[in-house]
């Protein structure tokens, strides 16, 4: 009878609670006074954004105004985990009207779940948005931050506050004695300020820009407010308590040792197949370097990327085997390990050959950029390793990219600032992972083209190295030579539709010696006309991508993904009763690099058209947004030129 | 004797080169998959459907049993697809899967059955639409080429509109053998009796050569080919393809509709919305009996209602919902928006009824079988005592009505949006259905126009005035405009105009664009680098205010399988006045006609005093080339393209001298 009670005043509670909802705070005149123009075109501003931590929980309060009506995105809300509660908020008009959220505007339902295990999200949708409205919304969350050892390792939790719209106010309350470490990045924030309060350090920022997306632009730089939690596991306390050097020496000497060091496991197979690849080996330690992985990537399969062949005779018994990455006897007895294991491989192949390798430790750009005072290890995306060439600059390569030509690296991490560590002494030192050359990605499309009567047909090769050729690899690694090539055709066919390819034929996508390379036959059905235009590249995308249009102003940096180096090249004979013009060339050059195009008559109607776009510089800042438009426009300019042919 | 021969050389060869272990496959599928490996497939398929079955029983008070039988031979490492089973459901405890079981026999004889942790269920929301509806995923594993993929599903549906169906037969893949069976009461069915089954096929001919209809609950398919791909211009797919409509008419229940007829239909849907829809004020509109009062209520929606899908129930998509509460929320799809307006209307002292529709995808046919899946939208018909003079007014048997859609906020009270056009519609009358033809004449007619007035210099840039105005939401300008952000008025236009990223524009003005009884003006300020640039001997202005050259709608040398369908009724203006550089220029092109089954064009230029006045409009018309006629549409489309290319090449040239 009593627990019948208790029961039903918890009830009787939990149902006041929801009608009363959370003390939103009173409406002033302020809020209707705001103008579109506080937006910055996006049509709402986050008046304020809330986050209060407790050791167990955290409270949210969001306060949103919404001007136009392409700011009522603002008041979406994409769904709240299973551990959030107590949600709860409402809509204001200016008239004073308060559509509070109410059971009929939540729902709780599945959205995955796999054999047993279920995920579930409640969805809220603000009722009564109007392109002139303020929108409140409040809610819990459960967190562990008490719990040090089950979130000690591979956590950290990152709260972004900027988003899409501008933010007039952040406030961040943290508990003073809290088992955390924690950090605030200000973002792009006019003013910041730090106070005490009761038993909170209570954090303010104002004037937080909304963040936008700009064409060739990465997330990692992009000022955003943030609130990086995250527990220091004990072993780098101390180390922490003095300060960034102190610990990223820690994390080199106590993490990164022990994730290197421990556990290796190196036997006879491992012996005989390190002598195998080492046979005859380069002296000096980059192309040494560069070899042994070819060699090694060519004897190993790396099951990360199985390729079509390998997926489909791999038997069950194999399926089920689970690849310790540390055993590479194993790994070289089987044949066989994972991407994490090639690393292993690779890096105690080049420690046993007495190239005295090195690890960093990068952050992919697009997710963030280095901070070397948030000592939180955690930050960190993968690892590379490093080979010093005598005199010269360290070598770094990615072993686990299955065929890649040794050294690329993904273009996720060039240009950002990373750690290196010298397993020597595992002391960490900050350095800048290179932008490799445009000489490293080259893209090559060289084409005949016949021009007939009725129709025009071409013939397309294509030649690719570096980031290019391996992202070739791995769009054709899994699938068999000749679903390869309908791949590649079905490709072409989706993006040339006036174009019938009647052959394609892509090369060498699991043979790691030979870079991948592929080639097209086609035909152009031609419309009739007093004029004959001819398009002398019929099946290329252009150079780079062009935006349709971009704003007068830009913020954020330019980065480019790589650098690279473009050239086609098509051959034709003008036909009979037609006379071509004499076309101007074009050059044009800057900072970012040169564009050309150029063509060469010989015969008298043998016609050879080139065109190069280099982009040497891939990564710049916003004060070169002048020449980068510049160069784009140049790119479209080249890439998009046709021939005219007269009727004689 | 031969055939037995036959049979047993090739049983030989695939125990000699490796075969499926047939025998352990479930028994149904072991008679279709030993034929089924024994002879050729189709040419060029990925992958063979030997046997698709599906059983459809009727459990009473509106629920359907759905069991699936599927048997796949895999050809080709794109046919790998088939080894993902999909079963979409509603969600909600009336909709859920009871059995679903796989089984993969691989050519070296191997058989792997699925692991029910395999089996993954995803949420259906995308970016329109937030649901509980959900995707069941079984992917069975370790399928590879000579697969024979199994799987035997059972699912309980609850349609919330009725116990009807559509089901098309053809699929990416071609299929051998398709069946397709309904029942009440027979082994596993329950035994209902006094409950109709009514199954119709429609556009059979010209895919398949049998029809086998038996008893009139079951349909028997052989050799259904693949879908055809890559063809432009088609119809919509509803209105070609071979389908089989399937109904259970139950008079006994009263959760859904009865299908026995369109009049049953229309008075369950009008049921629905009064319950929906008691009369009332919305803020701030006087409720007045008049034309003023109706535009009112349908100014009050297009501005403060949104249009969204949000179905946190799995009835709602069906159901709509209360007036008051969409008033409350300023949100909901079209049976929504609908409710409110009927109950605004009401509230106002008019009456007003649902009107069920289908737009974008396909249309209703007058011989359209009885069935809940003919609609995919809801407008409101609003019973007119006298005429307002106003496009969209019907008069029926039944009264005189005038159509409008909530959802259409582009298009002003009195007209319908192109979406409408030539489509059937049924006004869901408290006595029945009344079925109107919505005429052109009811339509908004989208147009657009384009004026350019400025001069060219002798380096060929052009500075002007460029004036765009559009009637409707025909480029897609209101809908940007009316989001009320410079970033979405930018985006628009940047796409639209599509220019070198050295030429700038700058915004002038722009009129309201709530504002439906005038065409939409935006004026730009524009400065183009190189828009008149040297071609050979020809002067070109850039094409940047032109209609594009459509795309090829089929690849040369393929032959169709579609009927060609062209839907558009588009009217693009485009004038100019432009200072040249040199008074001894004058037009390639002075004066053009063009008639086409796609479009009609003009076009006029002259240089008089060293200023080019041109003229050029385009008026999209609708085109059908039917099955026989199919091949004459692509020539036609071909020569359509090749005219209106060549008008591109010349109209906007210039030459020096006479």
């Amino acid at each position: 009878m009593r627990h019948c009670f208790a029961s039903a005043s918890m009830l009787v509670c939990a149902a006041l609670s929801l009608l009363a909802g959370p003390a939103f705070p009173p409406v002033g005149p302020e809020v209707w006074a705001l103008h579109d123009s506080t937006t910055e075109g996006k049509g709402a501003l986050v008046l304020e954004d809330h986050v209060k931590i407790h050791s167990r929980y955290a409270e949210f309060t969001q306060r949103i105004r919404i001007l136009a009506p392409a700011g009522k995105g603002a008041a979406e809300f994409s769904g709240f985990d299973k551990d959030c509660y107590d949600i709860a908020g409402r809509t204001v008009l200016p008239d004073g009207q308060i559509i509070p959220f109410s059971r009929k505007d939540m729902a709780t339902k599945t959205v995955a779940k796999v054999g047993y295990a279920e995920a579930e999200r409640t969805v809220v949708v603000a009722p009564g948005v109007t392109d002139n409205c303020l929108v409140e919304i409040a809610w819990k969350q459960s967190k562990p931050y008490y719990d040090i050892q089950r979130m000690a390792f591979g956590q950290m939790e990152r709260l972004t506050l900027s988003g899409p719209y501008p933010v007039q106010k952040v406030v961040v309350e943290i508990p003073k004695a809290f088992e955390w470490a924690w950090q605030v990045q200000t973002g792009g924030a006019r003013k910041a300020d730090r106070t005490e309060e009761g038993n909170f350090t209570v954090l303010t920022l104002e004037g937080l820009p909304g963040m936008d997306n700009p064409p060739y632009s990465v997330a990692g730089p992009r000022p955003a407010c943030r609130i990086m939690l995250f527990p220091v596991p004990e072993n780098l306390r101390y180390a922490a308590s003095k300060g960034p050097d102190a610990y990223w020496n820690a994390v080199g000497r106590t993490i990164l040792k022990d994730y290197f060091e421990q556990g290796i496991d190196k036997g006879r197979s491992y012996r005989n197949l390190l002598a195998t690849l080492s046979a005859g080996l380069p002296e000096a330690p980059g192309p040494r370097a560069v070899e042994l992985l070819k060699r090694l990537d060519g004897a190993i399969q790396n099951t990360t990327y199985p390729t079509y062949q390998e997926e489909a005779l791999r038997s069950k018994k194999d399926e089920k085997a689970e690849i310790d990455p540390k055993d590479l006897d194993a790994a070289a007895e089987r044949g066989r390990t994972t991407a994490t294991g090639m690393m292993f491989l690779y890096w105690e192949m080049l420690k046993d050959l007495g190239l005295k390798p090195q690890v960093a430790m990068v952050v992919d750009r697009d997710r963030a950029v280095f901070d070397r005072k948030l000592l939180c290890w955690q930050q960190f995306n993968d690892l590379l390793i490093g080979v010093a060439n005598p005199g010269g600059d360290t070598l770094w390569f990615d072993p686990s990219l299955r065929y890649a030509a040794p050294g690329v690296i993904s273009q996720d991490y060039q240009g950002s600032t990373a750690l290196a560590f010298d397993p020597q002494n595992w002391e960490a030192k900050a350095f800048h992972v290179p932008v490799q050359g445009s000489a490293v990605n080259q893209r090559r499309f060289d084409y005949t083209l016949d021009l007939g009567e009725d129709e025009d047909r071409f013939t397309l090769r294509a030649s690719l190295t570096g980031l290019p050729e391996y992202g070739e690899r791995r769009t054709f690694m899994a699938l068999g030579q000749k679903e390869q090539n309908r791949a590649l055709q079905d490709r072409l066919e989706q993006k040339f539709k006036g174009v019938t390819f009647t052959k394609a034929q892509v090369e060498h996508v699991v043979d790691p010696t030979q870079n991948v390379a592929w080639s097209v036959e086609g035909r152009i059905e031609r419309d009739s006309g007093r004029r004959r235009t001819v398009d002398p590249f019929p099946a290329n995308a252009w150079a780079l991508w062009i935006p349709d249009r971009l704003d007068p102003v830009r913020k954020e940096p330019i980065v480019f993904p790589y650098a690279s180096a473009f050239q086609e090249k098509s051959r034709f004979r003008i036909p009979k009763g037609y006379r071509l013009g004499a076309v101007p060339p074009y050059s044009q050059a800057n900072a970012f690099g040169r564009v050309d195009w150029s063509m060469d008559l010989q015969e008298g109607d043998l016609c050879a058209v080139t065109v190069k776009v280099e982009l040497s510089r891939p990564i710049a800042g916003a004060s070169d947004y002048e020449a980068f438009k510049a160069f784009l426009g140049w790119v479209r300019e080249a890439c998009g030129r046709t021939l005219i042919l007269e009727r004689l | 004797m031969n055939r037995a021969r036959v049979l047993l050389c090739l049983t030989f060869s695939f125990i000699l080169l490796g075969a499926p272990n047939v025998d352990k496959l479930p028994s149904w599928a072991r008679e279709s998959a030993r034929e089924g490996v024994l002879v050729d497939p189709p040419a060029g398929a990925d992958a063979w459907v030997l046997l698709d079955r599906t059983e459809f029983a009727y459990a009473g008070s509106g629920e359907v049993r759905q069991r699936r039988y599927r048997l796949v031979r895999i050809l080709s490492e794109r046919g790998l697809d088939e080894s993902i089973y999909v079963i979409r459901g509603l969600g909600g405890k009336g909709n859920r899967i009871k059995r679903l079981r796989g089984w993969n026999c691989r050519p070296d004889g191997e058989v792997t059955k699925l692991d029910q942790d395999k089996v993954v269920t995803v949420d259906s929301d995308d970016d329109d639409e937030i649901t509980t509806g959900h995707a069941t995923l079984a992917r069975l594993p370790r399928v590879v080429q000579g697969s024979l993929v199994a799987f035997e599903s059972e699912q309980v549906v609850n349609l919330v509109a009725g116990p009807g169906a559509t089901v098309t037969a053809m699929q990416s893949n071609p299929v051998r053998r398709w069946e397709l069976e309904l029942a009440t009461s027979d082994g596993w069915f329950t035994d209902l009796k006094g409950v109709q089954m009514r199954l119709e096929t429609r556009d059979f001919k010209p895919w398949l050569g049998l029809d086998d209809v038996r008893d009139g609950t079951r349909v028997l398919l052989k050799d259904v080919p693949a879908l055809p791909k890559d063809e432009l211009a088609t119809p919509d797919l509803m209105n070609v393809l071979p389908r089989v409509h399937l109904r259970f008419i139950d008079a006994t229940q009263s959760a859904a509709p009865v299908l026995d007829a369109w009049d049953s239909i229309a008075r369950w849907e009008e049921a629905q919305f009064r319950k929906s829809s008691p009369a009332m004020r919305l803020p701030g509109v006087a409720p007045l009996p008049s034309l003023v009062g109706l535009r009112a209520v349908m100014g009050w929606i297009s501005h403060q209602v949104a249009y969204r899908k949000v179905y946190l129930t799995p009835e709602r998509g069906w159901v709509p919902e209360n007036a008051e509460e969409v008033a409350r929320k300023r949100y909901g799809d079209c049976k929504d928006m609908t409710a409110l307006f009927l109950a605004a209307a009401r509230g106002a002292g008019f009456e007003a009824f649902p009107v069920l529709a289908r737009i974008i995808t396909g249309r209703i046919p007058a011989d359209q079988p009885v069935g809940p899946d003919a609609f995919n939208h809801v407008i409101v018909a609003v019973r007119l005592p006298s005429s307002f003079g106003l496009p969209a007014e019907m008069a029926t048997p039944k009264g005189r009505f005038l159509l409008a859609d909530p959802t259409d906020a582009f298009t002003p009270l009195g007209q319908l949006g192109d979406a409408h056009r030539n489509r059937r519609v049924m006004i869901c009358l408290p006595d029945g259905a009344q079925w109107v033809q919505v005429p052109a004449t009811a339509v908004l007619r989208p147009e657009f126009e384009a004026q350019i007035d400025g001069q060219v210099d002798a380096g060929g840039r052009l500075k002007g005035r460029l004036v765009l105005q559009e009637v409707g939401d025909a480029m897609g300008l209101r809908s940007a405009f009316s989001e009320g952000t410079p970033t979405a008025r930018k985006d628009r236009l940047g796409s639209l105009l599509s220019l070198p990223l050295d030429a700038q524009w700058t915004l002038r003005e722009a009129s309201d664009p709530r504002e439906l009884t005038q065409p939409l003006r935006v004026v730009l300020d524009l400065d183009y680098p190189g828009a008149l640039r040297r071609e050979g001997r020809d002067w070109v202005l850039s094409d940047f205010l032109f209609p594009s050259v459509p795309t090829a709608i089929q690849r040369p040398g393929t032959p169709r399988c579609y009927p060609v369908a062209w839907t558009g009724w588009l009217r693009w203006t485009v004038g100019g006045r432009l200072s040249l550089p040199d008074p001894a220029y004058r037009p390639v092109l002075a004066a053009s006609r063009g008639e086409s089954p796609f479009r009609t064009w003009t076009w006029k230029a002259e240089v008089a005093r060293g200023v080019w006045t041109f003229g050029f409009t385009q008026e999209r018309q609708d085109a059908w080339f039917d099955f026989e006629h199919r091949e004459d549409g692509v020539r036609a489309a071909k020569k359509d393209r090749s005219r209106y290319r060549e008008l591109l090449d010349e109209a906007p040239a210039l030459r020096l001298g006479p």
